[in-house]
């Protein structure tokens, strides 16, 4: 492949992803840039914090951040991701970060929609793909270099047809993709038929399964699938470190 | 030979004679049919075009020829388009007289679905009857016994009263309340309209229903009126197709609602009662108090 034709990383803010995807010419590594990865495998195995991680890298970066929480509320998110010492206040005040928070009206918090926290129910498609297209245009005017994380389509496919999950994460990758932004989603396996997760494969650029020892690349644009040990660590996610 | 010609010819013509007579009693049977068709056909046009009087003369004729004929469902069935005309005229009582006629012949007739049916009109009729009774105690300061209907006078919705109750009936559909938001907005239809598209992109179906719904009561408010009912319309199909009833049975008084201000009472009539028969089976007494609230308003304005 020549190297003008390949697609630029980003880098995750993950130590020892960069060597699972690599530039052999500049010794760069990430995902690739402007394309959509799909993360799953069984509960428990690390693949939120694979998120907070490339969220929190990507705001340390100046680049912001589009944040679709559907398995946890906005106050979980804040909590998980200070268990690692990552703080998202600031990055909260500044506008740098826009949640998208499918969970809590489900679940009775009392929360208020702010310029860059949405409220929206996860059995409501159609208002999660208009917050969407707002929160898309919001960190589109703040940064044309921006990060999207939707974790997870688990709950999603809980309370709605399979068919219209497939139907939302298509619009939803058109839509960063489209104003160039790269996106990270997870799904827990096993939780839908074969068909609809062979689906779910088909619609993203890259997969990544992770099993609680090993990650490993099943398809990426670009660049050669590899996979390498994990652990999680009071650091967040090291890879190639075991 | 010429006599021998001329005696077969007079027998061929007696035997034609004799089988001529069921086929023009036939005959005779199906003319009067096609005349009655015909009569009711015109008290409906009539009846559409609001000429109410050239209307119930059609549908008197029809009466006498189905009586003439001791045809007890066809007598029932005039009957019951002659109730349809006086509810349209606003004069429910007597409305309510031919309905409870046609009850007895389609009784008569052992009719039983045409009955059931009917008995369900008087029963949704007299409703809207009391609702409106009670509105009109509640006015009365004197002793003197308020006209019902005000037959003669000019109908004027009230579009700003009558959008603020649809849209407390809209918010009974759940999925309605995430977009509640959107009407605070101060481009709220630029908003919906937004938001139905993105429901057609991802097929949400409840969601795209349930925005037909809100962007139909803006349209009426702002007086479109054909596109209030086309949205509403198009709302009480997708809620068909899904099998939702409660959503059926609120774009049906939306729909009824639309019909009461062009007039058409004969349509008013059905959808509301279609709707609260719904709510019943349902067992929603709370949806079926709001539409019972709905009913009065209206009849009151």
């Amino acid at each position: 492949m020549g190297r003008d034709n390949v697609i630029p990383l980003i880098e995750t803010g993950i130590p020892g992803f960069e060597n699972i995807i690599q530039d052999e010419d500049t010794g760069m590594g990430g995902v690739p840039e402007n394309t959509t990865s799909l993360i799953y495998g069984p509960p428990n195995v690390g693949k939120s914090i694979f998120c907070y991680q490339f969220m929190y890298n990507g705001l340390l970066k100046n680049e912001p951040c589009l944040y679709i929480t559907a398995d946890y509320g906005m106050k979980q998110l804040e909590q998980r991701t200070m268990d690692f010492d990552w703080f998202l206040q600031n990055y909260t005040t500044n506008e740098m970060l826009y949640v998208i928070d499918a969970l809590s009206n489900f679940s009775g918090a009392k929360k208020q929609d702010t310029n860059t926290y949405k409220l929206t129910a996860v059995h409501n498609p159609t208002d999660l793909m208009v917050k969407v297209g707002l929160g898309t245009r919001f960190v589109f005017q703040k940064s044309q270099k921006f990060r999207s994380v939707f974790d997870s389509l688990t709950i999603p496919f809980a309370f709605n047809p399979d068919k219209l999950v497939i139907r939302v994460l298509k619009a939803y990758t058109k839509r960063i993709k489209e104003a160039g932004g790269a996106a990270i989603i997870t799904h827990t396996e096993g939780s839908v038929d074969e068909n609809i997760e062979s689906l779910l494969k088909d619609i993203v650029d890259n997969v990544f399964r992770m099993d609680g020892n090993k990650i490993s690349t099943e398809k990426v644009v670009d660049y050669k699938k590899l996979e390498s040990r994990y652990k999680i660590t009071d650091k967040g996610i090291l890879i190639g470190m075991g | 030979m010429l006599k021998a010609i001329l005696i077969t010819s007079l027998f061929d013509l007696l035997k034609k004679k004799e089988e001529s007579v069921d086929y023009y009693i036939q005959r005779l049977y199906e003319l009067r049919e096609e005349e009655i068709e015909t009569l009711i056909n015109l008290g409906a046009i009539y009846a559409e075009e609001e000429k109410y009087e050239e209307s119930l003369e059609y549908l008197e004729q029809a009466l006498s020829l189905y009586k003439s004929m001791d045809d007890e469902e066809g007598q029932a069935y005039v009957l019951d388009s002659i109730g349809d005309v006086y509810l349209n005229m606003r004069k429910i009582n007597t409305a309510l007289e031919y309905y409870r006629e046609a009850f007895k012949f389609y009784s008569s007739a052992h009719s039983v679905s045409a009955k059931e049916e009917m008995l369900e009109k008087i029963k949704e009729v007299e409703k809207i009857r009391d609702a409106v009774d009670i509105v009109d105690k509640h006015k009365s300061k004197s002793d003197e016994i308020p006209p019902k209907f005000p037959v003669e006078e000019e109908y004027v919705a009230d579009f700003k009263k009558i959008s603020e109750k649809l849209e407390e009936l809209i918010k009974i559909i759940e999925t309605t309340h995430i977009y509640d938001m959107y009407f605070k907005k101060k481009d709220a239809m630029e908003h919906l309209q937004e938001a139905y598209n993105i429901s057609k992109e991802i097929g949400d179906e409840k969601g795209e229903a349930a925005l037909l719904l809100m962007m139909g009561n803006i349209l009426l408010k702002e007086e479109n009126l054909r596109n209030a009912l086309r949205n509403f319309s198009d709302a009480h199909a997708l809620y068909e197709k899904m099998g939702d009833e409660k959503g059926k049975a609120i774009s049906l008084l939306l729909i009824g609602t639309v019909y009461f201000i062009l007039g058409d009472m004969g349509k008013v009539s059905a959808s509301f009662r279609k709707s609260v028969e719904k709510f019943q089976e349902l067992g929603d007494k709370h949806s079926e108090t709001l539409a019972i609230d709905l009913l009065n308003m209206l009849y009151n304005e």
